[in-house]
């Protein structure tokens, strides 16, 4: 292996691997399905040490998220709605958003989420459409600024508040449903 | 702020996107609305639903070692044999360097951060208070001896008198230990204090400012006539750099 690929392909992995996780949540919510997921990181973090060369430094995260989102949007043009379903069940690894534990301590209305309330929210986002669910996302999972949210996917700032006010809008109107009719 | 106004910077208020100024303005519109507040409660427990459920989907183990093995050099060797194979003489110097680079970027990291917000402190608590201006004037001769006589150096002081930038004066700040310079312009509606000090007295400014605004305000730093100089103020960053131009210009030609 020559010594620049070498050193490339290490800082590949100091830098952008760790972003790995963000990169997999964000596809599987893009993709609704965890085939369809896996493709998409393998994809993006192909192309993303492809164009390793051309990133200059800094947020790491964003940069690649902004590839994961562009590959999934090709992938997702390229199949019918039909043929991806949303599969999200049971034996899928999912956590809460990172640096949540601090808030949990901090509101206790939170904590009390039960497991039916997390159901009825996971569906609630799925059926969000795409441009929203992208920005509730970015903003809710990775707790990343409307400025790297705008950057990512390639829209003015007001948009991306917009878009979340839409998304929140939504999950809210369907919280509140499912609470009367449980 | 008006109901209106308030209503629509809501959602950034709860994201905590806005600048300093819009943050007031926006909690002083809701310690008086309670449909704001309501509104704004909704909104957190959602959030606080949102962040607290497990709706992450972390990454199958499998993929991840799969994503792993592509971007590292091939492991086919057993340790033992790798360990035996390393040049440890090479190995242990790059380590200790990467260690050492490591403190110094740590280091560094904190002074810049630490400089930074000394700046917009001393710029935000000259708008607070009353104490904006040790000595008002626009013009340098009033305002450079005024500095030398307080200060160990005597910085530049250029007029700028126009119709966009205008000196008002300008006062000493207590800054990271010493005394500095602080010239305050006015740039359209903004105001714009330049700190300034001789360039050997402390660390390069350059590794201090210029980064992302510091709760919506920005700095950038500069070199003109042997001096440090660092700009905060609230305006966009290319009304910065332009008013950096206009006066490094002006600095330099004296």
């Amino acid at each position: 292996m020559p010594l620049s690929t070498a050193s490339r392909n290490s800082r590949f992995s100091a830098e952008v691997l760790p972003h790995g996780g963000a990169a997999y949540n964000l596809a599987r919510w893009l993709s609704r399905n965890e085939t369809d997921a896996r493709d998409i990181v393998q994809e993006s973090l192909a192309r993303a040490l492809q164009y390793f060369e051309g990133f200059r430094g800094g947020d790491a995260r964003s940069w690649l998220l902004r590839i994961v989102r562009n590959t999934a949007s090709t992938w997702l043009v390229s199949r019918p709605p039909a043929a991806h379903p949303d599969q999200s069940e049971a034996d899928e690894p999912l956590e809460p958003a990172p640096g949540s534990g601090a808030m949990r301590d901090a509101d206790p209305l939170g904590a009390l989420i039960s497991q039916d309330q997390a159901r009825v929210l996971r569906q609630a986002i799925a059926q969000l459409p795409l441009e929203y669910r992208e920005v509730l996302v970015l903003r809710e999972f990775e707790d990343l600024a409307y400025r790297q949210i705008a950057a990512i996917v390639g829209c003015p700032i007001g948009t991306v508040m917009s878009r979340l006010a839409r998304a929140r809008d939504e999950l809210g109107a369907r919280m509140r449903a499912e609470a009367q009719s449980s | 702020m008006n109901h209106a106004e308030a209503r629509a910077l809501l959602e950034a208020y709860l994201d905590e996107q806005l600048e300093i100024g819009d943050t007031v303005r926006v909690a002083a519109h809701l310690a008086e609305c309670e449909s704001c507040r309501a509104w704004l409660g909704e909104r957190r427990a959602l959030r606080a639903q949102l962040r607290t459920a497990p709706l992450r989907y972390r990454m199958p183990a499998a993929l991840a070692a799969e994503i792993r093995s592509q971007a590292v050099p091939a492991r086919g060797a057993p340790l033992r044999q790798r360990l035996l194979e390393m040049q440890w003489p090479r190995a242990l110097a790059a380590s200790v360097l990467v260690g050492l680079a490591g403190l110094w970027a740590g280091h560094a990291l904190t002074v810049r951060r630490i400089a930074g917000e000394e700046w917009v402190g001393a710029y935000v608590r000259s708008n607070l208070g009353a104490r904006s201006l040790d000595v008002l004037s626009s013009d340098h001769h009033t305002v450079k001896p005024w500095l030398s006589a307080r200060l160990t150096y005597s910085p530049p002081v250029p007029e700028m008198s126009g119709p966009d930038d205008e000196l008002l004066g300008a006062r000493v700040d207590y800054i990271e230990r010493s005394a500095v310079a602080a010239l305050v312009y006015r740039h359209g509606k903004h105001q714009v204090d330049v700190f300034v000090w001789p360039e050997r007295e402390r660390p390069d400014p350059a590794t201090a400012a210029n980064a992302a605004p510091i709760a919506g305000f920005r700095l950038l730093s500069s070199r003109a006539a042997g001096f440090n100089v660092v700009i905060v103020s609230d305006m966009s960053a290319s009304e910065m750099i332009g008013f950096r131009a206009r006066w490094s210009g002006l600095a330099s030609a004296r």
